[in-house]
């Protein structure tokens, strides 16, 4: 019986090679993985055929005022008229702005403060986060804003292929 | 029974060896806090497709509208056909690319080779494409045209204003 005992103490799980698959995980996901900035929302991007979108990483746009297009309608889309093609709102630096109806008066300046912030440069530009499924009625006043802004660039973001 | 090693004699240097080797730092709240973190990252992460930027221009203040465009510009019109669908017309072309569901993907190509057809026919100044979108046009039939227009090579792609 002690001896039993004795081996049953013995015994030990060889957890080496469980650290290092465990260290391996925390190695892929530290270096692959980027904080989610407040200014990006999670929509559905277009993904053009033969995309010719440049990646983030191979632009240097440092003046930039970001503005998402956040659609109403389900991931899954909607037959509803009510919510299909609408966008839900437009998110510029953390704050909503309405789009049923487009309060052009307030993206007018809330633009214009962005691109008086980023240094008045002729680099500066509009990056459009759009929805794929919202209707272009409501991406025509945003760009009139910005044009009415003094913005003369603009950045369609889109899927990489 | 006082235990074995009161019994034998070990070497002072064999002693000191086999000390060193027994001292092991604790291991437990090292892999605790390894996978605490390991946990986050599982739990936190959510892989995103991968995002690119296409450059356009913004009409100047006010806004082009479709009457000031030149004639030799290409004005390429989007209109939606049917919920799902899209109509691609070019301007001066007898029929226009349809597509949808299915379809799109070879729209979207035949739209390109109507494209780089036309620029080939241009000699002399540099073609600039107009994208005039119908209102209820959804958003990624007006990114592809416009991504159409920068593959088929033109350098000077822009939104007309429907007023």
């Amino acid at each position: 019986m002690a001896r039993q005992g004795k081996q049953l103490a013995d015994l030990s799980l060889n957890l080496t090679p469980m650290i290092d698959c465990v260290f391996q995980l925390m190695l892929f996901f530290i270096l692959t993985s980027q904080a989610a900035s407040q200014l990006i929302v999670p929509v559905e991007l277009a993904h053009p055929l033969e995309s010719k979108a440049i990646a983030q990483d191979k632009l240097d746009s440092p003046h930039k005022v970001i503005v998402n297009v956040v659609s109403a309608e389900p991931d899954n889309g909607s037959s509803d008229p009510l919510v299909m093609g609408k966008a839900v709102t437009y998110r510029i630096n953390n704050r909503d702005f309405t789009t049923q109806p487009v309060d052009m008066d307030a993206l007018r300046s809330e633009l214009r403060a962005a691109k008086d912030a980023g240094g008045d440069d002729d680099e500066f530009c509009l990056e459009i986060r759009g929805d794929k499924k919202v209707h272009f009625a409501f991406f025509e006043p945003l760009m009139r804003a910005a044009g009415d802004a003094g913005i003369s660039r603009m950045n369609i973001s889109a899927r990489v292929d | 029974m006082e235990g074995d090693e009161s019994v034998h004699y070990v070497p002072p240097r064999q002693r000191r060896v086999r000390a060193s080797r027994q001292v092991q730092p604790p291991l437990t709240p090292m892999i605790d806090v390894v996978f605490q973190l390991l946990l986050f990252f599982l739990l936190g992460t959510s892989f995103r497709e991968q995002e690119g930027q296409l450059l356009a221009s913004l009409p100047e203040k006010g806004g082009i509208t479709a009457s000031e465009v030149i004639v030799q510009e290409l004005n390429l019109e989007i209109h939606a056909a049917g919920a799902m669908g899209v109509r691609y017309y070019v301007r001066g072309e007898n029929m226009g690319i349809e597509g949808s569901g299915e379809s799109l993907k070879s729209a979207a190509n035949e739209l390109h080779q109507l494209l780089v057809e036309r620029r080939r026919k241009q000699t002399g100044t540099e073609l600039s494409v107009f994208i005039s979108p119908a209102p209820d046009v959804r958003w990624e039939y007006v990114v592809e045209a416009f991504n159409q227009a920068v593959r088929a090579g033109y350098k000077k792609v822009g939104f007309v204003g429907g007023e």
